[in-house]
């Protein structure tokens, strides 16, 4: 079989796990969860031969139309996939954290109830397969589709844990926040195919004139609107700091780590690969702010979170935020940084909500409050964590300082976006440095009245995220050659996307990015981030939040009704700037 | 921590007083949205401006190519099949997401963390032991209906007429239950036929909700208890899963013979035909099987949640399985 015809697998075999597991849980109960270990195995090695021929050999879009409906004409009725190197790095790191997070799983749980344990394992694998889709579709409304089942699968691991009485209510939320979004994104595709008669993306980039007109900027205003909600951008994020602390260890790193990116890859085929940087400039522009907003909106929040696993899920919107300025800066420096970030942002993500959700499960204790002195009792967790809030602070060495570095060298111009996120940074180190030092380093007198033994397959997993989040740092030189240049070179030339999705694939041309690890002035900054970081930690834990977070935090009234009201906000100023 | 002002718990960043509902609030970002609406809504082509190009093309191509004369039919469960392949995962996930959501506590081996962090939530914010007047009402509701039904004739059939029922269900006309009887029976063969011969836009997903919705409707004439048999989940899911995997194997077949997930591998034949459209009809009908047993799954496990997961000191630990058990050989 040659690349092509093996695309549609990374979805298939995922799904067949989700079939799968409910029906031979009935056997033995773990085995629902080894049906899901091994489907993702066998996704990951179905996805490698396609990766050799997306990133080899200077890069390629791998294109497979589904139902044998070939395009005719420069239109195209069927449904094709089209794999490029942008969506590729995504389906890749879905594919490999699926993995682990399925081990994790299975690791934590292993003693529930067997139709839970089936239940879990069917919607993790949907999830996980919705995610690929996402990421390999080229159509609005498939897009739309995988949308949706990656949002009616999260509503059931949100809520998985019903002895959490936070966790309905958490539900609740997704499912009222994400139906706006998930509606939103359906009228924009409907417009933009009753304007342009498109739904294949080449098809609707070509149809698309360089002035949009009026149905074409308000449906790119529903589809920003309805993909930032599932990307967690403020102001569409309500929903994201109850749902992403809820749920075992490894829902909501995979939350975090995967399923918020669906937004995020979305934001980018719409905006930069549909419409196109010169037809949505204004939108790019929306894009900045509203990422600038969230990236210091997030940081500040989870740096007076209280509640570990809510602090690490309002750094994600800080991180999206951060991932989106990057990509709208539309510069091969910031959008190679920003793919590079995903990825990077993915392991470390999941590193650290992998250990939050052991502290709770051998603590039964969630709050950084009442924990501490976990350096002593549970080193190797204390270790993770802190290589996995190392890694986000960006020191030089580990994986994210290089994907910072890029984004910052795609701001240049733009100062005070570049300020905005450098500020943004330096409080990420401040909450890091805050949590690590109250949850692992404080010295803690007390016993704790429960401390349970890790469960071993789980310590593996962080063991191996750990080392991976230092291993990839090693070698950023050939990954930012032969991963973020091609996939910044295919998103930011979205005609020559195009033409390969109409014409069954096609070569790419790559821009080499330029990149030095060693630059001084991003040595420099990243220092300065950390001391500043580290400064305002200890003021933080010294003396209190300011008064100005304090109204910020009470915006956040935890009632749906405002989110919602925040979402409809956010949607009426995005089509209030793309139309004036 | 700083301050107990800025510990805060799962709920809300600052623990806000009561709700406010701000109407005029809610009513003037609606009209903003609707406002939005309206303008997108005015520039899209008026009333009888050309169809786009694929429309056109799929109309051309659904006789020829698919043997299909329904042309929704054929963009359905052909042209776009992967998209209803999408769907009829959307629906599992649905289904799959109701009933954990609605299951009964399963009996569990170990100590889980997570447990004990959420008892302590509970004793936080209410619920639990003592809890709230509506919760311990409900519960007081749920001892009574079940000590009710234990008196309760067998089914419906049996019940002296004119008498109050403890099943609310239960009290229906016998009117209403021979219409129900006789109605069924119409509405599931009218389904099968739906999906059977593919005239009718869409097949076997409206036929798989018709046919839910036989089952609700003598939900609605007989209560619960009288239906409660024969909407059994653990015979239900396998056969949801089959028609789940028939329409996998359709489309790996598919990719296996034409290279092309979903693409049509059998020969076409006569169209208006049972057998017309090819791999549609087999796709169709495994949707049928997939959407009926799904949704039926879904309203059952709803409506049987006699439970909730409040720590509760009458049913401990070992979950709610041994009391359904106890009330199933009842």
């Amino acid at each position: 079989m040659s690349a092509a015809e093996l695309l549609p697998l990374p979805v298939v075999i995922p799904i067949c796990g989700a079939v799968l597991s409910p029906l031979v849980v009935k056997l033995d109960r773990r085995l629902g969860l080894v049906v899901g270990i091994v489907a993702m195995l066998g996704t990951l090695a179905t996805l490698l031969p396609i990766a050799s021929q997306v990133y080899g050999g200077g890069g390629r879009v791998v294109v497979h139309y589904f139902s044998g409906e070939r395009p005719f004409g420069g239109h195209e009725l069927g449904i094709a996939f089209g794999a490029d190197p942008f969506g590729m790095s995504f389906a890749l790191l879905t594919a490999g954290l699926g993995v682990l997070l399925m081990i994790a799983l299975l690791s934590e749980l292993a003693d529930l109830g067997k139709r839970e344990l089936g239940g879990l394992s069917c919607l993790a694998l949907l999830l996980l397969a919705a995610l690929i889709g996402a990421a390999l579709t080229a159509d609005t409304i498939n897009l739309f589709v995988w949308f949706e089942v990656a949002a009616l699968a999260s509503y059931g691991l949100t809520g998985f844990f019903l002895e959490q009485p936070p966790a309905l209510e958490a539900t609740f939320k997704a499912v009222v926040l994400t139906s706006i979004g998930g509606f939103v994104v359906f009228a924009g595709s409907a417009m933009l195919y009753s304007t342009d008669g498109a739904l294949n993306f080449g098809q609707l980039h070509a149809a698309l004139p360089h002035a949009p007109g009026r149905a074409e900027l308000v449906a790119l205003a529903f589809l920003v609107a309805g993909y930032a909600t599932k990307a967690g951008l403020a102001p569409f994020h309500g929903w994201l700091p109850d749902a992403h602390a809820q749920g075992p260890a490894a829902v909501p790193a995979l939350f975090s780590a995967l399923m918020v990116d669906l937004g995020v890859i979305a934001l980018v085929r719409i905006v930069l690969q549909v419409y196109g940087p010169v037809s949505a400039h204004r939108a790019l522009g929306l894009l900045t702010a509203l990422g600038v907003v969230s990236a210091l909106l997030g940081a500040l929040m989870a740096l007076c979170q209280d509640d570990l696993k809510r602090l690490l899920a309002w750094d994600t919107i800080s991180q999206v935020g951060i991932l989106l300025v990057g990509f709208a800066s539309a510069t091969d420096e910031g959008v190679g940084g920003a793919v590079f970030h995903l990825v990077n942002h993915g392991l470390f993500k999941a590193l650290l909500f992998l250990c939050a959700g052991v502290v709770v499960h051998v603590t039964g204790l969630t709050k950084l409050s009442e924990l501490g002195g976990l350096a002593r009792r549970k080193p190797v967790i204390t270790g993770c964590f802190a290589v996995g809030a190392l890694a986000i602070a960006g020191v030089p060495g580990l994986n994210a300082y290089a994907s910072l570095g890029l984004i910052h060298d795609g701001l240049q111009h733009t100062p005070v976006i570049l300020a905005g996120a450098v500020a943004a940074q330096a409080i990420t180190v401040a909450v890091f440095a805050r949590a690590l030092w109250l949850g692992f380093l404080r010295p803690r007198a007390r016993a704790y009245e429960r401390l349970e033994r890790t469960p071993r397959a789980l310590g593996g997993v962080l063991v191996v995220l750990a080392v991976g989040t230092v291993g990839i740092g090693t070698v950023p030189y050939q990954l930012v050659r032969s991963v973020a240049a091609p996939a910044a070179s295919i998103v930011l030339d979205p005609a020559r996307y195009a033409s390969a999705l109409l014409h069954g694939g096609g070569s790419l041309v790559t821009t080499p990015i330029p990149f030095d690890y060693a630059k001084p002035e991003d040595l420099l900054l990243a220092l300065l981030e950390l001391v500043v970081g580290l400064v305002l930690a200890a003021l933080w834990v010294r003396f209190g939040e300011p008064r100005p977070v304090t109204w910020l935090r009470r915006l956040h009234t935890g009632s749906v009704n405002d989110y919602a009201t925040f979402v409809a906000g956010g949607l009426v100023l995005g089509a209030g700037v793309l139309l004036i | 921590m700083s301050s107990p002002s800025a510990i805060e718990h799962a709920r809300q960043e600052p623990h806000a007083g009561e709700e406010k509902h701000r109407w005029w609030l809610g009513l003037a970002f609606t009209l903003a949205v609707g406002a939005v609406f309206v303008i997108g809504f005015t520039d899209l082509p008026r009333e009888g401006a050309a169809l786009p190009a694929v429309a056109r093309h799929a109309m051309q191509i659904a006789l020829p190519v698919w043997g299909q004369n329904e042309v929704v039919s054929e963009i359905v469960y052909g042209s776009r099949g992967f998209d209803t392949f999408g769907e009829t995962f959307l629906l599992l996930a649905a289904v799959v997401a109701v009933t954990t959501l609605a299951r009964p506590r399963e009996p569990r081996a170990q100590y889980v963390g997570e447990a004990s962090a959420g008892r302590d939530a509970e004793s936080r914010y209410g619920g639990g032991d003592g809890g709230s007047g509506s919760q311990s009402q409900a519960r007081r509701a749920e001892r009574e209906e079940s000590e009710d039904t234990r008196e309760a004739p067998a089914d419906a059939d049996q019940e002296p007429l004119g008498t109050r029922a403890p099943e609310r269900a239960v009290a229906m006309t016998l009117v209403v239950r021979l219409g129900a009887r006789i109605a069924a029976l119409i509405l599931a063969v009218a389904s099968i036929y739906l999906a059977a011969w593919g005239y009718t836009p869409g097949g076997g997903f409206p036929a798989g909700a018709a046919i839910a919705g036989v089952l609700i409707l003598l939900y609605a004439a007989f209560g619960h208890r009288a239906l409660s048999g024969a909407v059994r989940p653990g015979v239900l899911e396998p056969i949801e899963l089959l028609g789940a995997s028939a329409i996998i194997a359709i489309g790996l077949f598919g990719l296996l013979f034409k290279g092309s997930l979903f693409a049509n591998f059998l020969t076409l034949a006569q169209p208006g035909t049972i057998r017309a459209g090819g791999t549609n009809q087999l796709y169709s009908g495994s949707e049928l099987i997939e959407v009926a047993t799904g949704l039926i799954i879904a309203v059952f496990s709803l409506l049987g949640m006699r439970h909730d997961w409040a720590a509760d000191d009458a049913d401990g630990d070992e979950g709610d399985a041994a009391r359904d058990d106890a009330s199933g050989a009842r």
